[in-house]
């Protein structure tokens, strides 16, 4: 069987997405990449490169990379602002798409920028009362989202579902005052900060971060909110970010609250050797952050080794946030008929086989199916992306 | 530390744990316990009596029956469920605490919460205090005519004791009526603004329960039972708890 | 691999068989999954018998998929795709992807195969770390493998009822969720026998693998008791006492188990470094074969046609060494195709009448693609990455890059020196990879960027002669910066190792012209790194501007 004749559908274009679309679109396959929002790339696009004086393998350039690689790909037709309506399996799939209900819950201005140069459109308007009147606030090029999104029906082969994760909503953990005070960030507000600026910031004022304190686990491994897993990013990602912190900013203070330290890279002991050495391991959570006047933080936690408690005063507090199945999962779940395992993320047909499920022609490719990194949402990707060519018969 | 090593031989028995566990759904998640410290972080009692909940629940585990019977912390403890609040696996440390006030003989808990607790068994008011019934609906009658006098906007305000027929059943704080009269009224005129029908009862209106506090379940469920009672007798719906 | 533009292609023919190294689960499935896609493949295992009895860790929870893999076995062993021999090693592998010529031996006979692609799959071992703990064999003492025999025998299972067992684990080595896994197993399963309590002794406890948080927990609610310590407990008489401070109830503990289980490390199999030499592929963070290098991940290696799976590469389980082997499946049909392949002809081109064949591009070349011939080093446009090492390295120039050669280069910074408007005027030399590509993102983004500034595209940093260096002073640049990947990111491993020590050249000579040391730099960059990239090149520009311009215009 030709490659030629064959249509995959891809729904979602974060890394997962991206990675599965290239590798297919490699045998000459046509795909359909379906994605919500305006903007290709997903949450990984907007993470930081975390080098130090060496690369940390943090695996944010090779998103940039892969993204590259799509939108130059002429055999990948890109369907932004669009989501799945209806699907019908008659042999091939035929799905009934629509302009998606995307609402950026980012926005305070009338355009929205993608967080690659690869994206495009690169500009959104999202607002256009608030852009009138104000010419410079529309740059070049800039597409009105309500202009955006495909509606109409695609046939294709097999579907990859690919759409990724959501990260966990640090508001639902009310004693931390994420949105309430604003040196109270999370991870994923880190990464942007340092992929926009090149360096932390406090959000209050602009100024140098010098004394920070990353919460390890918010919304992970918490029985209580449904979330019995280990989310497998954040202590990869809280250190990394805390080495580049003190790699740019040698006075800077650092520390890391924490249940249990988790791998990072493939030389994690040497890295979390290095890390003991220049930040301060706490193992306790915290709970309390109370505001002070000069919009420092103050928290509250039990020193283990008297038993007390102490209030310590810190410039910029960082929930490191883990992952948390995507908001459309059910949904998607309902329409594709297949599974959702009992934490809510899609589930494949065994442990050796994650990225095939019950239902032939529907793979599934990264984070939609348990947390991931970077590398590891790739590596699925291309298993699923070989679990479909078998599919398909191609040779 | 000065303390003796805690000698564990190879089989544990924690007693005490596991007589808890069977008193509550899914064990109170007694077992479930990751160290993080985010109950002593939180805790208000934490480092007093060298004790924090985390610590009081892992020495729990580890069967020193003894020792947690015995310290005093569980009565610093507030009972605020703090703990179990930010506790990632939801265990319910404040049941064990609680367990553990019960185990102490009556007669050596604290004086304080003892003496309350027995003055709100002394008569069917329920007060900490051990005001009567007469005297309560003396001070009520009292100050709410003072209120009504000297805010004519509230001339029509009441403050009903034993009301048949009420919508709510409204208790009190037990020294208000006795050291801070001026406390009573606030309240009142919320209800009266919102147009709530309501009452207090001659029996019962005591609030706080300080026989729960003391881990003396009989007491608490006498105090309890008393206004609650009433206030079915009143025909009341709704039980306004305000302690 | 790069984007540059190649007019001129031909197509060449080459091998599609397949080798691939170690008959344990990782390389039957290899196998299974390439022949599958039609090609040959011959299976190499050092032992006598196919992997699929062996290393029961690898299996840890995955006991009812163990079925599939033993049919996995019996279908690779009746598939006249698959070539399996047993008892055999791979003694020597010259030429390059497409081409290799692979010689096994097995028993007294060598055999030689052309394959086009090569997969290790090799195994990883275990090892005690009883002398870790202090600890020495008794029967009261047991590896975690001893632990696992124990468990696996109903008889055996007996002697554990109404016992004590403490587990010790993550404190004799950092530790990862595999050997968690085996931990965590073991005690779910020793709950199960009437009576039996189980203490763990951890340093942190690595949850970070889908499924063991829930058997934590699992294995909390049955009742076991997990110590978390900073540093080893102290062990009494060879562990009849385990002494040590609980953090936790802030006082020391003793416990008294009947027995205790010690974790055991999973390392490289030694295999590995002479795989790796024979076949020139790099050996990573310890001992396992792939560098830690994003741009390799999951599955490849230094050289293009060489592929690494499962625990080869890393310490991990069944189901990642699954992905790798899928995307391996990818890999090599991307690579092999049908056999015929078209390459670009001036990807890298030798110039008979200047090499002397005296192999420093033999030597230097990170994807091993270059081999020589009676005339001339040869480079294999399959295996060439285009990175342009060799050229630069060439001590002849006798190499050119298809789309940089020195020609155009040179053209291009005078060029860039001469032309247009802005002072000073810097020429930074940017690698495709990251620091061009950073700096079009901060233009895009209209980020701040010095009016001087001129980006000079180069495949690799490994390509940036120290003549262009030079030859940019000599036009009259104010600045020169050199903007490479960050160590560690070059994806030609050491592409960026090369121009730093080029630029570390070109000081030298600055100093003996008398020109400042500051008017040149050289930066590790990364592709998303814009507003980066623009703020290294404003400091520059500062810099300059404090020096002056060029005392060579």
């Amino acid at each position: 069987m030709s490659a030629k004749d064959k249509k995959i559908m891809v729904i979602g274009g974060g890394i997962a997405g991206l990675t599965a679309a290239w590798e297919l679109s490699r045998f000459n396959i046509d795909v359909e990449l379906i994605e919500k929002t305006p903007f290709l790339g997903g949450y990984a696009i907007q993470y930081c490169c975390k080098a130090t004086d060496e690369c940390r393998q943090c695996g944010a350039c090779t998103v940039e990379a892969m993204l590259k690689n799509v939108v130059n790909e002429p055999k990948i037709k890109v369907h932004l602002a669009t989501e799945v309506e209806k699907i019908n399996n008659s042999g091939r799939f035929s799905v009934d798409l629509k302009k998606s209900s995307y609402k950026p819950d980012f926005a305070t201005e009338g355009v929205i920028r993608g967080y690659s140069k690869n994206n495009s459109p690169l500009h959104v308007i999202v607002d256009k009362e608030k852009c009138e009147g104000n010419p410079d606030a529309v740059p070049e090029g800039a597409v009105e989202l309500d202009t955006m999104g495909f509606s109409g029906k695609l046939d294709v082969d097999a579907v990859i579902l690919a759409s990724g994760f959501q990260p966990f909503d640090a508001e639902q953990k009310g004693t931390y005052g994420y949105k309430k005070f604003p040196n109270v960030v999370t991870g994923m507000d880190l990464e942007r900060i340092i992929r926009e600026n090149a360096t932390v910031v406090r959000p209050s004022d602009g100024k140098t971060a010098q004394k920070i304190a990353f919460i390890q686990c918010v919304g992970s491994r918490d029985e209580r909110l449904g979330h019995l897993w280990c989310s497998q990013v954040c202590c990869p990602y809280a250190l990394r970010m805390a080495e580049r912190i003190k790699h740019k900013n040698a006075d800077a203070e650092i520390t890391v609250f924490y249940m249990d330290i988790q791998n990072v890279g493939k030389d994690y002991a040497g890295f979390y050797e290095k890390c003991k050495t220049e930040f301060r391991f706490v193992r306790n959570i915290p709970v309390d952050v109370f505001p002070m006047e000069n919009d420092s933080l103050s928290m509250r936690y039990m020193n283990e080794e008297d038993g007390l408690c102490i209030n310590e005063e810190f410039d910029l507090v960082v929930l490191s946030v883990g992952i948390v199945p995507g908001p459309d999962n059910s949904n998607m779940s309902d329409l594709f008929d297949v599974g959702l395992n009992e934490d809510g993320f899609f589930t494949g047909i065994d442990k050796l086989n994650s990225t095939s499920t019950l239902k032939d022609g529907i793979f599934l490719a990264g984070t939609v199916a348990g947390p991931k990194d970077i590398a590891a949402s790739m590596a699925h990707a291309g298993q699923a992306a070989s679990e479909v060519i078998k599919h398909l018969g191609v040779s | 530390m000065a303390e003796e090593a805690i000698k564990l031989g190879g089989k544990r028995k924690s007693v005490f744990l596991d007589k808890v566990k069977e008193l509550l759904p899914d064990g109170g998640n007694l077992n479930l316990c990751l160290t993080c410290g985010a109950c002593s972080s939180g805790c208000p009692a934490t480092g007093l009596a060298d004790m924090d909940p985390r610590k009081f629940l892992r020495m729990a585990a580890l069967g020193m029956d003894e020792e947690i019977t015995s310290t005093p912390w569980v009565w610093m403890c507030t009972g605020c469920q703090r703990c179990i609040y930010v506790c990632p696996m939801k265990i319910d440390i404040p049941q064990l605490v609680y367990e553990a006030r019960a185990s102490w003989p009556r007669e050596e808990r604290p004086k304080g919460i003892l003496g309350s607790c027995d003055m709100a068994l002394r008569n069917a008011s329920g007060s900490a205090m051990g005001t009567s019934e007469e005297d309560f609906k003396f001070v009520v009658e009292d100050v709410l005519e003072e209120y009504q006098e000297a805010q004519p906007e509230f001339k029509d305000m009441q403050a009903p004791i034993d009301k048949k027929g009420a919508e709510f059943f409204l208790n009190q704080n037990s020294r208000e009526p006795v050291t801070e009269p001026d406390e009573m009224p606030p309240l009142w005129k919320i209800l009266h603004l919102v147009g709530a029908d309501w009452t207090y009862g001659s029996k019962g209106w005591g609030g706080e329960n300080y026989c729960m506090f003391l881990a003396d379940d009989k007491s608490w469920e006498h105090v309890t039972r008393i206004a609650a009672n009433q206030a079915d007798e009143l025909g009341c719906k709704v039980f306004l708890n305000t302690e | 691999m790069t984007d540059m533009k190649h007019t001129d292609m031909e197509e060449i023919n080459i091998a599609t068989d397949v080798l691939v190294l170690g008959g344990g689960l990782t390389g039957i499935k290899a196998a299974s999954e390439i022949a599958g896609s039609g090609y040959k493949v011959i299976l190499v295992e050092k032992d006598a018998e196919l992997g699929s009895q062996k290393r029961p860790e690898s299996l840890i929870g995955l006991e009812e998929e163990y079925k599939g893999l033993q049919d996995l076995e019996d279908k690779i062993k009746t598939d006249s795709n698959v070539e399996i021999l047993t008892q055999a090693s791979l003694v020597s592998a010259a030429g390059v992807t497409g081409d290799f010529i692979a010689r096994l031996s097995k028993g007294e006979e060598v055999i030689e195969h052309n394959v086009g692609a090569i997969v290790v799959a090799t195994a990883f071992a275990t090892g005690a770390l009883n002398e870790k703990y202090g600890l020495s064999p008794a029967d009261n003492v047991l590896t975690q493998s001893q632990m696992d025999e124990l468990l696996a025998s109903e008889a055996d299972k007996e002697k554990l009822a109404n016992k004590a067992v403490a587990f010790l684990v993550g404190l004799g080595q950092e530790g990862n969720p595999l050997v968690l896994e085996r931990v965590l197993r073991s005690v779910l399963a020793l709950q199960e026998i009437d009576g039996c309590d189980v203490y763990i002794y951890a340093g942190e406890l690595k949850v970070a693998s889908n499924g063991l948080e829930r058997m934590y927990k699992e294995s909390r609610e049955k009742g076991a008791v997990y110590f978390k310590l900073t540093e080893k407990p102290e062990i009494i008489e060879n562990g009849k006492t385990i002494s040590f401070f609980d953090t936790v109830a802030r006082r020391d503990i003793e416990i008294s188990p009947d027995f205790i289980v010690v974790e055991e490390e999973l390392r490289a199999d030694q295999l590995n470094e002479e795989i790796a030499e024979i076949l020139r592929i790099n050996v990573g963070p310890s001992g396992f074969l792939q560098n830690d290098n994003v741009h390799f991940f999951p599955v490849r290696s230094n050289r293009e046609g060489i592929f690494v799976a499962g625990s080869t590469r890393e310490i991990s389980g069944l189901p990642s060494a699954w992905t790798d082997v899928e995307n391996i499946a990818v890999e090599v049909r991307d690579l092999l195709g049908d056999g015929k392949k078209s390459v670009a002809k001036n990807k890298a081109v030798v110039d008979e009448t200047k090499c002397v064949i005296c192999l420093t591009c033999y030597r230097c070349c990170p994807h091993g693609a270059i081999y020589w011939g009676d005339k001339k080093a040869i480079i294999s446009p399959v295996a060439c990455q285009g990175c342009g090492i060799c050229a630069s390295e060439c001590p002849m120039d006798a190499i050119q890059i298809g789309g940089f050669d020195d020609g155009a280069m040179n053209e291009e910074v005078k060029n860039g020196v001469v032309s247009g408007n802005g002072t000073p005027r810097i020429i930074a030399f940017c690698c495709q990879n990251s620091g061009f590509e950073a700096g079009e993102m901060a233009d895009v983004f209209k980020l701040q960027l010095p009016d001087g500034l001129r980006m000079i595209k180069v495949p690799c940093a490994g390509k940036i002669d120290l003549d262009y260096i030079l030859n940019a002073f000599v036009a009259g640049a104010d600045g020169v910066m050199v903007m490479a990947c960050h160590p560690g990111n070059c994806k030609s491993e050491n592409g960026n190792t090369y121009a730093q020590w080029r630029v570390n050249d070109a000081y030298r000579m600055l100093e003996e012209v008398g020109l400042e040391k500051d008017r040149l730099c050289f930066v590790g960059t990364a592709s998303n790194m814009g507003s980066g990239f623009s703020s290294i090149v404003v400091d520059m520009e500062k810099r300059i501007n404090e020096l002056g311009l060029s005392p060579l215009k």
